[in-house]
């Protein structure tokens, strides 16, 4: 397997994302964990500093290849890094979403205010209304007073 | 200034511009995207409205789906045709078509619920507003179905007529000739519609123009073979619409002996009649009631004499709710005006266009050049129960052939569907009931269940007096007299034992017409009061109508009810049982111990429907001794460690619909002493989400929603430069995605990426 490392400043949700290499050349690293899918777990022997900084990865491999996102790192004190890795979908599947997906657009704009119903994230709050029954219970107090015998008349 | 005012003031700049002058079109496309989008949300949210009584009825929008795609069961699809039939009407379309025209509700069905049943979309993750946007996308593009549905459209259906002003400005030529556009003579319509197909790109004029040739089939004086003609003539056109849009020519359902030879039934918009026949004539009246799209039939204003002419009908909705008609008979070969009493204009002394008035049929058809002011500015407005009496000159069958089955085209197989759906048992009707029921006061009055009579007041082991302040004091003085005293001591041991209670209320009990002498055990006081002589007593506080705020499922789905009991809590009501309803809150006070139940019905008809009780003390006890006031402390303090503890009835349950956000507790238990503190008349709380974004920026011009896009970078590339994030739902990919992708992808796309 064959990695190499990029330090990525952009967002999960762009699908151009701009990326520094971190190293020339690729490097060699031991596929630990097949978790399923989407995640995968590495070993790799590599500068400590540069291990911190990388939170991006291309991965290629005889299973898989494409871009991870490093969701998780150990460093060894031999300067062993295990990386756990989640696959970018994104990136993956970008010429699919670009050109061969339908759907639906939605915004929130003045023209077509979008109600929130947890579909999508939106910024809301939340309006009271209040609306008071025409009657109730008399403002002032009536007494009430209960004593013993004295039937009734 | 709103949409509607900019559309009104380019409406007013082009009145007195001739329409064949193209420089003065440059800001069509404005107006086209102004009315596009108007009628687009009115009809999303008429929509939204109708499914939601679908949806309601099959629990979930999806379930209803579901059973249709799945099952392909008749049942299902009869939400969904409510619904289309919903959105139809609300475009202009007769709904009582349905009674003359099953077919159309046959291409309806094949036109909407065809293209959702593919099968690779997972309906159980499409919300209803997305549903809804299919539908009108489905709408939108299937010219099958819009050649009813959105021609016919009178809600402020400004892109309609610029589309037609573009005809006439595409084809310029003498008055007799645009006649045939609009039918007057079907000898012409292939003509008519060769014309109109040059101008194809136009999509609606193309699909209108079509219609109004589809109209002329009707007259009763055509030959068989004639209609034979006609009908190859339009299923040629037919065809090279499809050709030209790139339609699948076998979906189509257009024109067949079922629609022939039953009414003619053409609705809304400015259409053009034609007949030659005199029937019967009959009248009729019609009540007109706000915000509601009545369906006036051509038919119903049909010729009145055997001399060739067609009814120009204007029919439109405003955005206030009000409508306006002109109604004009036009003599088909001098275009001049021959009768116009129907017309609801008030610039010609409520008489529409004048007699004899030499109109132009581009005139029927767009409002912006016109030898009339606009009609915006004079509509006669209708309120409710306004009536307009119009004639019937024929009634659907007496001059009409009667629809005979044998000439229905072959390949129809929806037509048992159509019959199941009709023959669907109503409803059953509640026995004793009447759906129609008049007002009911706002007090209640005689219409709250029964009131129970038993009364513990009477039984003599005890008094229950009502006395003043005033009193209360008299009887504090007369009892702490040494000679009074002494009496008492005989009798009870401690005089306060002869007092049992006193406590305030907060409503008024029953009492005797007299005074009576307070008596403690039988020692007259010398006091006066007054007697009670109901143990309980009703405090009725009125009714609430809740009326629907978005018109849509957002009523139910995310919307919070609460509400205020004095005495009780604020307790949650559940908005799925109320809303759209009268909700009747009513108290039942024990003055004996203060103990208050209130109950919450629904009222429908003359019944109330009890939906919930709550229980609290409304009475505050008055210490009358050291060991009183005790007892009065401990049972304060108890309800206070009930709050502490969190054991309150107040906290506020699960959210209503899962919709909004988590609650917090709005109050505590506030019986009695707390309770009196309060505000004594229960209100409700209805709780709605509203986007910040909307009301924030108000001024911002947003992008399209709810756009229904196959590629999604042609679509991000068309919102011109900067960085845009795009939500995307109902998403379908045409290549294979593993699934253990999908989730995931779906999840962000929904939140929205940046291409």
């Amino acid at each position: 397997m064959i990695l190499m490392l990029f330090k990525t400043n952009s967002p999960a949700w762009y699908l151009n994302k701009s990326l520094t290499p971190l190293i020339s050349t690729p490097i060699n690293a031991t596929r630990k964990h097949y978790a399923d899918g989407n995640t995968i777990t590495v070993s790799l022997q590599t500068d400590t500093n540069i291990a911190q900084k990388c939170n991006y990865v291309y991965v290629s491999d005889t299973m898989l290849q494409g871009y991870f996102f490093v969701t998780d790192r150990i460093i060894d004190m031999g300067g062993l890094v295990t990386f756990t890795l989640q696959l970018d979908v994104l990136d993956k599947y970008a010429n699919d979403i670009r050109h061969n997906m339908q759907g639906v657009v939605k915004e929130t704009d003045h023209r077509h205010a979008y109600i929130p119903d947890g579909t999508f994230i939106t910024e809301c709050r939340e309006e009271v209304q209040q609306i008071d029954y025409p009657e109730g219970f008399d403002l002032g107090a009536k007494y009430i007073l209960i004593t013993s015998g004295g039937a009734y008349a | 200034m709103s949409q509607y005012e900019e559309v009104l003031n380019i409406s007013n700049s082009y009145k007195n511009v001739p329409v064949q002058d193209t420089d003065t079109l440059e800001a069509l496309p404005l107006i086209k995207r102004i009315a596009g989008d108007s009628v687009k949300s009115y009809i999303c949210k008429q929509s939204a409205k109708l499914f939601d009584a679908a949806a309601k009825r099959y629990y979930t929008v999806s379930l209803a789906v579901d059973e249709a795609i799945t099952t392909g069961g008749v049942m299902a699809y009869m939400p969904l045709l409510e619904t289309i039939g919903g959105v139809v009407g609300a475009m202009g379309v007769a709904v009582e078509i349905v009674d003359y025209t099953m077919p159309f509700w046959v291409r309806v069905s094949n036109a909407v619920l065809t293209p959702l049943g593919f099968p690779e979309v997972d309906y159980d993750e499409i919300k209803d507003m997305q549903i809804l946007t299919t539908i009108w996308g489905q709408l939108t593009d299937d010219g099958e179905v819009l050649h009813i549905a959105v021609p016919e459209s009178v809600i402020i259906c400004i892109s309609d007529y610029i589309e037609q002003s573009q005809i006439v400005t595409y084809a310029p030529g003498p008055v007799g000739s645009y006649q045939t556009v609009y039918g007057a003579s079907y000898y012409n319509v292939a003509n008519t519609l060769t014309r109109v197909r040059a101008n194809a790109s136009n999509k609606y004029a193309s699909i209108r123009s079509r219609y109004m040739g589809y109209v002329a089939l009707h007259t009763a004086d055509i030959p068989a073979e004639e209609v034979i003609r006609l009908d190859e003539a339009l299923e040629q056109y037919k065809s090279q619409i499809n050709a030209d849009w790139g339609r699948d020519q076998t979906t189509s359902t257009e024109l067949s002996y079922a629609d022939f030879g039953k009414t003619i039934r053409f609705v809304g918009g400015d259409f053009v009649a034609y007949s030659q026949t005199l029937p019967v004539q009959t009248t009729d009246t019609k009540v007109w009631k706000p915000n509601e799209i009545q369906t006036v039939g051509v038919d119903e204003y049909a010729v009145k004499t055997s001399v060739t002419k067609h009814i120009v009908i204007d029919l439109y909705l405003y955005n206030n709710g009000n409508t306006a008609f002109s109604i004009n008979m036009v003599n088909s070969s001098t275009s001049f005006v021959l009768d116009n009493r129907y017309s609801t204009y008030v610039d010609y002394g409520g008489a529409g266009i004048p007699v004899g008035t030499q109109v132009y049929p581009y005139d029927y058809s767009q409002p912006f050049y016109t030898n009339r002011p606009a009609l915006h500015d004079y509509a006669l407005k209708t309120g409710d129960g306004d009536e307009l009496t119009v004639p019937i000159l024929y009634t659907p069958g007496d001059s009409i052939p009667a629809y005979n089955p044998e000439n229905t085209l072959p390949g129809f197989p929806e037509e048992t569907a159509v019959r199941n759906l009709v023959e669907q048992p109503e409803e059953p009707e509640v026995p004793g009931i009447p759906h129609k029921l008049p007002t009911p006061p706002i007090d209640g009055g005689t219409l709250q269940p029964p009131f129970f009579t038993d009364n513990a007041t009477m039984l003599g082991f005890f008094t229950v007096w009502n006395p003043t302040g005033i009193e209360v004091g008299e009887l504090a003085q007369a009892m702490w007299s040494t000679s009074f005293i002494e009496q008492l001591k005989k009798v009870f041991g401690d005089p306060i034992n002869g007092i049992i209670a006193l406590h305030k209320i907060y409503c008024q009990p029953t009492i005797t017409p007299a005074k009576h002498n307070i008596q403690i055990g039988y020692i007259e006081t010398g006091v006066q009061s007054y007697r009670v002589t109901e143990q309980y007593i009703k405090v009725d506080c009125g009714y609430i109508d809740i009326p629907e705020y978005y018109e849509s499922v957002y009523d139910y789905e995310y919307t919070q009810l609460q509400l205020y009991l004095p005495f009780i809590s604020i307790v949650d009501i559940d908005i799925h049982k109320v809303m759209g309803k009268r909700l009747h809150v009513w108290y039942t006070v024990d003055v004996l111990t203060g103990t208050c139940t209130a109950s919450v019905a629904v009222q429908e008809g003359v019944l109330d429907k009890t939906l919930y009780t709550f229980n609290g003390n409304c009475s505050v006890s008055i210490p009358i001794t050291s060991g009183s006031f005790n007892n009065m402390l401990v049972g304060l303090l108890q309800v206070t460690g009930s709050i502490a503890t969190g054991n309150i009835l107040g906290a506020a349950s699960t959210a209503a619909g899962g919709g909004l956000a988590q609650n917090v507790s709005m109050s505590g238990n506030f019986s009695s002493n707390a309770g009196a503190m309060l505000p004594r008349k229960p209100y409700l709380l209805i709780s709605r989400r509203v986007p910040v974004d909307f009301t924030r920026t108000p001024d911002t011009d947003g992008h399209d929603s709810n756009v229904f896009v196959n590629d999604l970078q042609a679509y991000a590339d068309s919102l011109g430069t900067g960085l845009h994030r795009v939500a995307v739902d109902n998403i379908k990919f045409s290549t294979a995605i593993p699934v253990e992708h999908l989730a995931e992808l779906r999840q962000l796309l929904r939140n929205g990426i940046v291409l």
